[in-house]
């Protein structure tokens, strides 16, 4: 058994991943280190989403969506007969591209969601949840006196955060985030952003996005996807300065994409 | 009643396709050139359209309002809504409206009773569990169910499923508000679970997503996330489909009889206030007489009721919109 401190390490082996008859990721092969952050960089349609979506079993949600490979958390693989997928997405958490905070729910009980959505909600710890969470997302002193109002009366920003709040009352061990900022102003992006190199000391972050700079302010790592594949991995200094693959170097100096 | 219901919609339609072809006749003309004749006729022609359900409507007010106000002439306030008996056809006439609110109250409450499990669950089964493929299947099926004419279902009522209750309940009589209640209950089910199905399926899957990210299962998710995020569509629904069962006619006025009385006792015949209106219509009570004007006192009542419904189903709706 790992030490807690280990908890949350992804080795991906051999992953293949079809939408129908469309292969969209094709024989990728990463490892995910805890407690850092990797950066998955591409063009649109590389297959980035789908692979952190292979990450916590939501691809398999999708109708007709299919795949194949090995994908190990901690060393157990997450698709072997007998883990039960939503037992698993309350270890890996997802923040999504566009902030989704439930609409009918006020920003205290949007917090709370996780807990209610798995049974876990215990009244007494309820508040000590809420201001844990707000605050490990950076929102607790802008909502801390409007908890009963609803969470998407929030600027966009906010309600990213809240998302992330959610997220994080779960307590899970990775936290995948798909674009999370592309639906956000500068100074929005800059707060998350800060949030994550935050957060990276208690979770394991893998974040998609379209954005070099992102990828480059933030990661420890970064991968870069073309076409669903996986062209190449490095730490993030080293990808951006001298990267290895002459794909990868039209990529970040902007020759496509 | 089910007249009114259905207008909206299919005047929009047809507004709709009104505007279609005609567009496409004339490509892209720029706005300051356009025929100003023909627009206005065009335009004229919508609104008279939208017009002629307004007008109807307010004609339809207008001879119950006068007609109502004659039957209150005759009768005082005090003698309808303060007893509860009625029998204006008799020597000793008694215009208690609550027995014959009664028998529609009785029967409607039975008829959602049976309607909103089996309509929201379907509805459920539908949007968020069924494979696409039985979903298209299925729905049309459903939505079937609502075009057999009101009728059979009363037939229905009277000849199957009253008989079928007299097994397990002997003191049932054949006349009764269960047997009518529950047919009604089943010919309103398509009603709630296709609007219902509306709405769920309009909530953004991202909201889905959300809720199964967390590691909510897929029940968890429709319970705590999905149907709250539709609930003013399904409370629409469930609005219309009670507003369709207080209308309904046929049903009651054949398998529920045709005795007001104030009771909640589902197993004894009643009269409902639509049941009321079919039999003096049909029957020989000559026009401009007082017992011919309690039809539309009747009447009356009965549109206030579902006025009074939708009124109450509208402020619902803009309550949990200014939520969401």
């Amino acid at each position: 058994m790992n030490t807690p401190a280990a908890n949350g390490r992804f080795e991906v082996t051999d992953l293949d991943a079809w939408f129908s008859k469309k292969q969209v990721l094709k024989h990728v092969e990463l490892a995910l280190p805890a407690r850092r952050i990797t950066a998955i960089i591409g063009p649109s349609g590389c297959g980035k989403s789908t692979f952190i979506r292979c990450l916590n079993r939501m691809h398999e949600l999708v109708p007709e969506a299919r795949l194949a490979g090995r994908v190990l958390l901690d060393g157990a693989d997450i698709y072997a007969p007998g883990v039960d997928p939503v037992l698993l997405r309350r270890r890996v958490g997802m923040v999504f591209q566009k902030p989704n905070p439930f609409p009918t729910m006020s920003i205290r009980d949007n917090v709370l969601a996780g807990l209610r959505l798995t049974g876990a909600y215990d009244r007494g710890r309820a508040d000590s949840v809420v201001e844990t969470a707000l605050r490990g997302a950076a929102l607790w002193d802008e909502v801390k006196d409007r908890l009963d109002e609803p969470g998407v009366g929030l600027s966009g920003g906010q309600q990213q955060r809240l998302c992330i709040a959610r997220t994080l009352a779960v307590e899970p061990e990775v936290v995948l985030m798909d674009e999370p900022c592309s639906a956000l102003d500068p100074i929005a992006t800059a707060r998350i952003e800060d949030l994550m190199s935050e957060l990276k000391a208690r979770y394991t972050l893998v974040i998609v996005t379209h954005n070099m700079q992102q990828a480059a302010r933030v990661s420890d790592r970064t991968a870069f996807f073309l076409d669903g594949e996986l062209i190449e991995v490095a730490e993030t200094n080293s990808l951006f300065t001298s990267p290895q693959d002459r794909r990868t170097e039209d990529y970040i100096t902007g020759k496509f994409g | 009643m089910d007249v009114t219901s259905a207008t909206p919609p299919t005047l929009a339609a047809g507004a709709g396709a009104g505007a279609g072809p005609n567009a496409s006749r004339r490509p892209a003309p720029p706005a300051a050139r356009a025929t100003p004749a023909r627009e206005h006729l065009i335009e004229g022609f919508l609104f008279l359209c939208g017009a002629l359900s307004i007008l109807t409507t307010l004609g339809i007010l207008i001879v119950l309002g006068y007609e109502t106000a004659g039957f209150f002439s005759e009768v005082s306030f005090g003698q309808f809504f303060g007893d509860t008996e009625w029998t204006p056809l008799f020597a000793d006439k008694h215009f208690g409206i609550w027995a014959l609110v009664s028998g529609t109250v009785l029967t409607s409450a039975i008829a959602i009773t049976v309607a909103l499990p089996f309509g929201l669950l379907s509805a459920i089964y539908l949007s968020e569990l069924a494979p696409r493929q039985t979903r298209r299947v299925l729905k049309p099926l459903m939505e079937l169910l609502a075009g057999v004419p009101t009728i059979v279902y009363g037939f229905f009522a009277l000849s199957v499923v009253t008989p079928a209750l007299q097994t397990v309940i002997p003191e049932l009589a054949g006349f009764n508000a269960l047997g009518a209640g529950i047919v009604m209950g089943v010919m309103i089910i398509p009603m709630i679970s296709s609007l219902s199905e509306d709405a769920l399926h309009a909530v953004p899957q991202s909201l889905r997503e959300a809720a199964w990210g967390l590691g909510g299962s897929r029940l968890a998710g429709i319970f705590q996330v999905v149907l709250p995020a539709a609930r003013s569509g399904v409370a629409a629904a469930i609005t219309l489909a009670l507003s369709r069962a207080i209308g309904e006619t046929m049903i009651v006025a054949i398998a529920a009889g045709q005795q007001p009385r104030f009771t909640f006792d589902p197993r004894v015949p009643v009269e409902t206030m639509t049941a009321y209106i079919v039999q003096i219509s049909m029957g020989d009570v000559p026009a401009g007489t007082l017992e011919f004007r309690t039809v539309f006192a009747v009447g009356a009542a009965l549109f206030l009721m579902t006025f009074a419904m939708n009124l109450f189903a509208q402020r619902l709706a803009k309550k949990y919109r200014r939520l969401g």
